[in-house]
């Protein structure tokens, strides 16, 4: 048997792609899976491209919060009024993904599947405190924490008979004032040495509570409690004196310990830090 | 010179590929089709030392589609030189075709032919080798280190020589300062977009290449020998090339190919993909170098210390060359007593070095100018006052009795340049304390045009007059993108006085061109070849005017060739050029032509500044370019727009060179980073402003008192960076490229 | 598989492989040499097209993908013999030197004027952001862009 591929264009035809036994690929904007496939072939894998699965791409808002279909593209986060407004932090991580083409194709779904440690949107997404949807071949759902859904470097809790169809960000998160940043090795289409989100509510100029998250630490993306909790509190007063950084550096200090990259990112993620906050602030100020 | 008005010379005139290329129909070698073509690609080495104990090719052969595998024994047992291009030239051969001990990450180790690419790819990954595993030498240091088996019989340091001027011990000896540093330059991928690739088929008996090389006629040589077909059923037809920078200058796939292509009796394409253009082509020798420079009281250099080791990679390639390159650089740009230079080319399992765009001039002024601002800031001194104390003029001779220096600019580079930048008031300002830095920096640079004084420097041009009026010109140019068919169709329609839309410009085609082995490269095209053009037009000028003069019965000074029509001094037209050949023709049965050889007497300086200012980032350490100003030294822009063209793309190449470009080994000698997604060069966002200053004061020896631009515009740029970053952080960063990781790490030590 | 799209402004039905790359078809099924390979991981954007308007790289593309889309490479920049002004602007602004990257460069660009016709000199450049150039320090390329706009404000 050779390799085949399928091109479903409507959920019960890509239920149907999934019920085979067979080794299956899922390709959506195709710009992590292509260089991997062409690097390493398969033989004999049913090809899935979701590129023609527009039930997959919308956004709404409803009770629960925001639902972002799978194959919404880097370009569509950033370029969205709906998404920039509800979810400004994730909007942000997406227009920093790759380059101006990159982001054309590449969806949120192959962002969080592919599960690079180094992922833009993940540490969005965790901050957000988001879920991703799950579908099996005979439509059943489930949902899951991203940040329990990516296990490792490439590694993710889906199983061979689910796709991802959607996240779910909750409403309680939403129109929060947040900041993304990485730090990669050039200004621009750079991968991340460490990237960061954050979302926080203000009120009186204190923050009342944040949620941080990291990627590019380690294995994968994950919530940090030691800087969400150590900045929850704090005024924009002390925001000003920078000693929140010092909870940065400490978590990346827990993070990697002994790592060759500690000594250039517990300085890096300085810059991380202020930025995070900066953005935040801003936007808080309106 | 400025006086003087030409027509075309001094005009930006539009390239004249420009519509081909636009349109995306030129066509590159890898564009090329034909019936019953095989695709060919290289089976690399993942291994940095290693013995190969089988090659299992089973699976491989399996792929549909498969012609035929070569290993090691399927090839001529050959070692050559990709470094040696003339029939005498001796240095070292030590490079087979494919090989059983790779010596590096990369070597070939075979090569699969496919009726189609995919099937060639698919079977090239199902090769299984088995290797035995060797310790491998990666740094400099173990190279050196005499306890260290040799990679080859020869041993890890082929090349070690000292060359010295003035009394070198009495000098130091005297000398009140000592500024001593080491620098280390990286090993630089040369990241032409268009990878290494070459068509090759056996036409009637003729082996015919298709390569975007820089070097056709020493193609022709190697395939000759490899094959045993003499020269002349060897041809080699440079195609267009999607950059080269270098990296096609020494033949790479061209040996590989043409073999495939005789062997089989077919038309053979053979590609590399980007990570065997990173590691299995070439790439720029690395450097580390320690330079001690005495100075006197009065800020006067007395003399200098170089002790210089090129790594070359796994193969001996240009080591030798490039060192004595770099010997050549270093002493046409100071003025001093004395300079004791130490060259040793040491044998590393690594990528292979070789020729890349500066060809030593990158490597040594990092050296040497990151020491000079350091010495000037030692002794208290405004960098750019230490270097206009102590700058060569023209009527300084060569100390190690090099060619004359030419009409030396370097003066006017470095005084115009300081006043565009504000040089004065930047240096002199608080870098500041926070978190930003800001910091300014420079470095002087010299370089050569053409081999006159090193190598055998002489070239060949055949113009001809068509029926029609247009001229037919035929040498050995290639034309890298760099727009030298366009130039040398300016020099030509300037000394003709022929329209310049009726010059046609033949690249390189070893049947057929008059045979120039030096091929495009050493920045001698504009000054040697082009005079070459433009002396061959005024000979050709010459016969037309005179066959004129018989014809109108008219004395020749009478007359005079301008916009393609023979006038009176008046303007008056008196024929046309059609006509003239036409009556040439029936008249005295000829044809108007010219052969002319031309030979080199001059090298002068091409001098360059760079002026720029940076900003660092205290806590990522990156490093924002602010400002760069480019003053050159160029004689006459022959076409300004192409010269600045060159200039912003040789800053692009080592501004990356400074900050981030660097083929990066992993302990086991394995490449870290073959790909554009780890291996960095400078984006559009990072690219900073760039202001050109040319100065033109012209060169006499050169056409129109033109100099070469295309290397020493990709000098200046990377000490300038790194000498800003010291600046703004106090620090004496050394390594380049200067990466944020480095930065962090020099602040953590200050 | 077959596909059918719009290329260059004319409907193509064209059979495929599962896994071929979309680079591949343009280049080799459909002659389009215009697109070029720089690095096959979507770094270099010498392979750039545009499909429904927007830039894409070829490379990380199955060809499968442009099934029902509208597909222009370089050669389909040209219309009824004429240049588009964006090929003259790089002609006549120095913008092309060795030119493999010129193709991938006029696509990201023109992909850009298709969202925004009067773009900023950063917006340029961020357009650009992901094609890699060696011969021109990008200072030409972007220059060529902004003479468009400089053109249309003469025109007026």
């Amino acid at each position: 048997m050779a390799n085949k591929i399928i091109q479903p264009d409507n959920m019960a035809a890509l239920l149907e792609s999934l019920q085979g036994t067979g080794k299956k690929i899922m390709v959506a904007g195709g710009t992590d899976v292509m260089i991997r496939m062409r690097a390493n072939p398969p033989e004999e894998a049913l090809i899935i491209d979701l590129s023609h699965m527009e039930a997959l791409k919308s956004c709404d808002i409803n009770e629960e919060g925001l639902r972002i279909g799978a194959m919404c593209t880097m370009t569509e986060l950033w370029e969205s009024p709906l998404v920039q407004h509800a979810a400004k932090v994730l909007s942000c991580a997406a227009s920093q993904v790759g380059s101006t083409q990159i982001r054309n194709r590449a969806t949120i779904g192959g962002n969080v599947a592919n599960a690079a440690q180094c992922a833009d949107t993940i540490p969005a997404l965790i901050a957000l405190d988001a879920s991703v949807e799950l579908m099996k071949a005979n439509g059943a759902t489930r949902r899951m924490k991203v940040e329990a859904f990516v296990t490792g470097i490439g590694r993710t809790l889906i199983d061979e008979t689910e796709v991802v169809t959607a996240f779910l960000i909750p409403a309680w998160n939403l129109g929060k004032a947040g900041g993304y940043c990485k730090i990669g090795s050039r200004a621009s289409v750079t991968i991340a040495k460490v990237n960061c989100a954050g979302i926080f509510s203000f009120s009186g100029g204190v923050i009342r509570e944040a949620r941080v998250a990291f990627g590019s630490l380690g294995q994968r993306g994950f919530h940090s409690s030691l800087v969400s909790e150590g900045l929850t509190g704090m005024t924009l007063d002390a925001l000003k004196t920078e000693a929140f950084i010092e909870l940065f550096v400490q978590q990346v200090e827990q993070a990697i310990p002994g790592r060759a990259s500690l000594a250039y990112k517990r300085s890096a993620v300085k810059a991380v830090a202020v930025s995070i906050v900066e953005q935040a602030i801003s936007e808080y100020r309106g | 010179m400025e006086t003087i008005k030409y027509n075309v010379v001094g005009q930006s005139v539009l390239r004249l590929d420009g519509l081909e290329k636009v349109t995306g129909t030129i066509k590159y070698t890898g564009d090329y089709t034909a019936a019953g073509m095989l695709y060919a690609r290289l089976v690399t080495s993942d291994q940095a030392s290693a013995k190969i104990l089988s090659i299992d090719s089973a699976e491989a052969l399996k792929v549909p589609g498969v012609v035929k595998i070569y290993t090691a024994a399927d090839v001529p047992k050959v070692l050559y030189s990709a470094h040696n291009w003339l029939m005498d030239m001796s240095d070292l051969e030590d490079e087979p075709l494919l090989t059983m001990d790779p010596k590096h990450d990369g070597d070939r180790v075979a090569i699969v032919v496919a009726e189609t690419d995919e099937a060639a790819i698919t079977a090239a990954r199902r090769i299984r080798i088995d290797y035995e595993p060797r310790p491998a030498v990666i740094d400099i240091e173990s190279a050196l280190d005499e306890s260290t088996p040799g990679i080859h019989s020869y041993g890890n340091v082929p090349f070690d020589t000292v060359k010295e001027f003035g009394s070198f011990d009495q000098v130091f000896s005297k000398a009140p300062h000592i500024i001593e540093d080491t620098v280390t330059t990286p090993a630089q991928h040369h990241a032409a977009i268009e990878c290494h690739v070459c068509l090759a088929s056996m036409e009637d008996g003729v082996l015919t290449l298709k390569t975007p090389c820089q070097i056709t006629f020493q193609v022709q040589m190697m395939l000759s020998r490899i094959t045993g077909l003499p020269m002349t059923q060897v041809r080699i037809i440079k195609t267009a090339t999607g950059g080269s920078f270098g990296g096609k200058s020494q033949p790479v796939l061209e040996p590989l190919c043409g073999y495939l292509a005789y062997d089989l009796k077919k038309s053979v394409l053979m590609t590399m993909d980007r990570a065997q253009s990173i590691v299995s082509s070439r790439r720029r020798n690395s450097v580390r170098g320690r330079i001690r420079l005495a100075v006197s009281e009065e800020g006067k250099i007395l003399g200098r210390d170089l002790d210089v080791v090129t790594d070359t990679g796994a193969y001996f390639s240009n080591g030798a060359a490039v060192s004595m390159a770099m010997l050549k650089k270093s002493v046409r740009l100071y003025k001093m007593e004395s300079q004791r230079y130490r060259a040793r080319a040491v044998i590393t399992n690594t990528p292979v070095g070789g020729a890349a765009r500066g060809y030593g001039s990158p490597q040594i002024h990092a050296l040497t100018e990151i020491n000079i601002e350091n010495a000037a800031r030692v002794l208290k001194l405004d960098p750019l006052d230490f270097r206009l104390a102590n700058i060569v003029s023209g009527s300084d001779a060569d100390p190690m009795g090099g060619p004359a220096l030419g009409n030396v600019q370097i003066e006017a580079c470095l005084r115009q340049g300081a006043a565009r930048f504000g040089w004065k008031e930047k240096y002199f300002k608080a870098p500041g304390s926070g978190r930003y830095r800001t910091g300014v920096g420079m470095a002087a640079i010299v370089h050569g045009n053409g081999y006159f004084g090193g190598f055998p420097e002489f070239t060949a041009i055949q113009l001809t007059l068509m029926p029609d009026g247009t001229i037919l010109v035929n040498s050995a140019l290639h034309d890298l993108g760099c727009g030298t068919l366009t130039v040398a169709s300016q020099i030509i329609s300037e000394a003709l006085g022929v329209v310049l839309e009726k010059v046609k410009v033949l690249e390189a085609d070893t049947l057929r061109s008059p045979y120039d082995p030096a091929g495009t490269q050493a920045c001698r095209v504009t000054f040697v070849c082009g005079e070459a053009a433009r002396q061959g037009a005024e000979q050709l000028k010459e016969k037309i005017l005179k066959r004129a003069s018989e014809l109108l019965d008219l004395p020749m000074v009478t007359l005079q060739l301008k916009d393609s029509i023979i006038t009176d001094l008046s303007g008056l037209p008196l024929m046309d050029l059609p006509t003239l050949a036409s009556k040439c023709h029936r008249s005295f049965g000829e044809t108007l032509c010219v052969s002319f050889d031309y030979q080199a007497s001059a090298n002068p300086g091409s001098y360059g500044a760079n002026f720029v200012e940076v900003e660092v980032d205290t806590w990522t350490g990156f490093v924002q370019v602010k400002q760069i100003v480019a003053a050159h030294d160029i004689g006459k822009a022959i076409n300004p727009e192409f010269v600045r063209g060159q200039i912003y793309g040789g800053i692009q190449m080592n501004l990356g060179y400074a900050l981030c470009e660097e083929i990066v080994l992993n302990e086991d000698g394995s490449v870290k980073n073959k790909s554009f997604s780890k291996y960095h060069v400078i984006n559009a966002p990072s690219m900073p402003p760039v202001e050109v200053i040319l100065i033109e004061a012209g060169e006499p020896g050169g056409p129109y008192g033109a100099k070469s631009i295309g290397e020493s515009s990709s000098v200046a740029t990377a000490p300038a960076v790194i000498n800003a970053i010291n600046h703004a952080l106090g620090t004496r960063l050394s390594v380049l490229p200067a990466t944020p990781e480095r930065i962090i790490e020099a602040l953590s030590d200050y | 598989m077959k596909i059918n799209l719009t290329i260059n402004h004319e409907n193509r039905e064209v059979e495929v492989e599962p896994l071929e790359r979309l680079i591949d078809m343009l280049r080799n099924r459909l002659g389009l040499t215009s697109v070029k390979e720089g690095c096959g991981e979507g770094e270099c954007g010498a392979c750039t097209i545009i499909v429904d308007q927007r830039a894409v790289t070829s490379c990380t593309m199955l060809a499968v993908q442009v099934n029902g889309c509208e597909v222009l490479t370089t050669e389909g920049l040209q219309q009824g013999g004429e240049l588009d002004r964006l090929q003259e602007a790089f002609i006549n602004n120095g913008a092309i030197q060795c030119g493999y990257c010129t193709p991938g460069m006029l696509m990201s660009v023109k992909a850009l004027l298709l969202q925004r016709p009067d773009p900023s000199k950063e917006e340029v450049i961020k357009a650009i952001e992901g094609n890699l150039c060696r011969c021109t320090g990008y200072h030409p390329i972007i220059k060529a862009v902004e003479s468009l706009k400089e053109e249309a404000v003469h025109g007026q």
